[in-house]
């Protein structure tokens, strides 16, 4: 069975680093997903992957609702890109700070971008279930175990989630040029 | 292929591509210890560096040693805002209990014990009725294991991690051990104590007076039930609750008038002993076993199956039970539950020509289990009256890394990794296209969603029947009390 994030947060706070190492392996794509839907540049977005859990690591013990990390590390997520971005749009990306021998990341075809802004604008809920659920890969019972949600709750948010998302596909040329 | 198979794939798709950056944990790891590290010379003005492992332990100490103090300090401050809180429950109206903090404390149980009773109202002739009350005292504890403890001593131990369920008469000295997904209905008592804490539907009901504790009342509307908690202002959890069934599940059994089911005594965080749980017969009874163990998912895996429309793949069948692939093929090792959408607006009069009573909501009851197979590169799609009713066959990079590209063909030799030509030259031209990246076969039931280099990476295979939505329309009803 899966342990919860309320958990996991528990022993991080109570200086257990595997636990941490857990929930980043939990919700690394989730995050990277949210950093990709503000930052076209790929290593900015590898390095707000970065800061983003490096910022929660610090701010995790002021986090009073553990079984609600998902939402709040995707809050984080969302702060730490769009101060990047917004740093990245000031700043030209020196290029010799490449590492040569690193393969570099690959940026989502244009379809896929246009996919990972349409899920940006999805409710906090059901952007948290559609990432895990699709980009790190969990069951809707892994999700329902690690947010402590029922299953119900979960395949609920999973399904009106992609009620949206289907209705923005059928009209997204509006909402590209809105 | 429809618009739910499409955006699922696209999903998929966009998961993949996000799966092919490496991970980052390592990196954070070694930043955050490293930034401990900083912080621990600062204190000591001694340099410390040894090999990566050696230096990544002494590191997780040190922020061990750094941290606990501060966490210590926060704890007795919680003890102590929650001791305040306590007080001012006993002063305030209880009915200042939120139910967000209720679902909260439920979430952080690691075990629960509860009496049990269930009143089953039969329909006599004559306009007479009967009660019927059945009695156990629950056990269930965080890692799924389940003790049900009935009258003269017989007892009831599952677990869902093992998938075996062990009932024990001590009276007549025999045990029965039985393989589960033999049964369709598992009750699932973790699952129904979690349901405890969905709080998005949560409405104040009158407080009621439990061991001399006025304890606040909530109502949670289920998809067949409905249920009444009441929780104690000390502990912020569930003191009694009340779960009854709704008219549409009570209708499938035409004796059957009214179903009650009742928690009560509730204990929480006690410490269950192991021998509670132990799914091990013993020694001196007589022990009888029921079902079959789960297939070696190793004799199969080397099978190459022929996926063949309409049909199957190998000796999965459509129309299998859920048991029967169970016993085929082992524990699958993912299981999703998807509700299928129905989209229902306040115009909507009827749904499949039952027409909506005023003012009633759609509650669906068909679920479609989606049953993983990573190393056989498979997922079905399991309904519990219709049995399997599709079959994904995917590459390794749909699957992750504990995944195994798909090893066998369609009958016409088409494999993960063929081309599109491959396909249009065995199955002639697609019927449609909905994307480019699908070839769509209707008369077979057969998709083909292809790579951007026009490579086959998922099979898609559906049966050739038409499905029934199970679902009822539901009115909002009170419920009595059976306290």
């Amino acid at each position: 069975m899966t342990e919860s994030d309320a958990n996991l947060v528990l022993r991080t706070v109570d200086g257990d680093l595997a636990a941490f190492e857990t929930l980043v392996n939990r919700y690394e794509r989730s995050v990277r997903s949210v950093a990709r839907a503000f930052l076209m540049d790929v290593h900015a977005c590898e390095d707000a992957t970065q800061e983003i859990f490096v910022a929660a690591f610090r701010a995790l013990p002021t986090l009073r609702e553990r079984d609600r990390f998902g939402p709040w590390l995707m809050q984080v997520a969302r702060r730490v890109s769009a101060k990047m971005r917004d740093q990245h749009t000031r700043q030209p990306t020196p290029q010799e700070f490449d590492e040569p021998e690193a393969q570099p990341p690959r940026m989502p075809n244009p379809q896929s971008q246009f996919l990972l802004t349409l899920i940006s604008r999805l409710p906090e809920h059901e952007r948290l279930v559609v990432t895990m659920r699709y980009f790190d890969g969990h069951s809707s019972q892994d999700i329902a175990d690690a947010t402590g949600s029922p299953l119900g709750t979960v395949t609920k948010q999973l399904s009106r989630a992609y009620d949206r998302l289907r209705q923005w596909l059928t009209t997204s040329k509006e909402i590209v040029h809105e | 292929m429809n618009d739910h198979e499409l955006l699922e794939q696209e999903l998929h798709s966009l998961g993949d591509e996000l799966r092919t950056s490496p991970s980052i944990a390592t990196a954070v790891l070694r930043r955050i210890a490293s930034n401990v590290e900083v912080s621990s010379l600062t204190a000591s003005g001694r340099l410390q560096t040894a090999n990566p492992e050696t230096t990544h332990v002494t590191k997780v100490r040190r922020f061990r040693d750094r941290v606990r103090p501060r966490f210590l300090t926060s704890a007795t401050v919680a003890a102590l805002v929650f001791v305040g809180a306590v007080l001012v429950f006993s002063l305030l109206r209880t009915d200042a209990v939120a139910f967000a903090q209720v679902r909260e404390r439920i979430a952080a149980v690691r075990t629960a014990s509860f009496q049990f009773k269930k009143f089953v109202t039969l329909r006599l002739p004559e306009g007479r009725s009967e009660v019927r009350e059945v009695e156990h005292r629950v056990y269930v504890r965080g890692d799924g294991r389940t003790r049900i403890e009935g009258p003269d001593g017989i007892a009831s131990i599952q677990s869902l991690d093992d998938l075996i369920k062990l009932d024990i008469d001590p009276k007549n000295r025999t045990a029965t051990l039985r393989y589960l997904y033999e049964y369709e209905n598992q009750v699932d008592i973790l699952a129904t104590l979690r349901t405890l804490h969905e709080s998005a539907k949560a409405s104040k009901i009158p407080s009621k007076e439990i061991a001399g504790a006025q304890c606040p009342g909530f109502r949670i509307e289920e998809r067949q039930s409905t249920l009444l908690v009441w929780v104690d202002p000390r502990t912020l959890l569930p003191a009694y609750a009340e779960r009854s069934y709704s008219a549409a599940i009570l209708e499938r059994d035409r004796d059957v008038q009214q179903v009650v089911e009742t928690y009560d005594k509730m204990k929480f965080d006690d410490l269950l002993a192991d021998d509670l749980f132990s799914v091990v017969p013993p020694a001196d009874f007589t022990v009888t076993t029921v079902g079959t163990a789960p297939a070696d998912r190793k004799t199969i895996v080397t099978e190459r199956l022929v996926v063949t429309p309409n049909v199957g793949a190998g000796p999965l069948r459509f129309g299998m039970s859920m048991a029967e692939i169970v016993r085929l093929l082992g524990k699958p090792d993912s299981e999703d539950i998807h509700v299928p959408d129905v989209p229902v607006s306040d115009d909507t009069v009827e749904v499949d020509g039952i027409e909506r009573p005023a003012g009633a909501s759609l509650i669906v009851l068909t679920e479609l289990h989606v049953l993983g197979y990573n190393g056989l590169g498979i997922r079905l799609t399991v309904e519990a009256d219709d049995g399997l009713r599709g079959i994904q066959c995917l590459g390794q990079d749909s699957l992750g890394p504990e995944g195994r590209t798909f090893q066998g063909a369609t009958d016409k030799g088409i494999q993960i990794g063929s081309s599109a030509q491959d396909v249009l030259a065995a199955y002639g031209a697609a019927d449609k296209k909905p994307s480019g990246q699908t070839l769509s076969y209707d008369g077979l039931n057969l998709q083909f969603g292809l790579t951007e280099q026009m490579t086959v990476r998922i099979i898609n295979l559906s049966d050739s029947q038409e499905h029934r939505l199970r679902f009822e329309w539901r009115t909002p009803r009170e419920v009595g009390s059976k306290r």
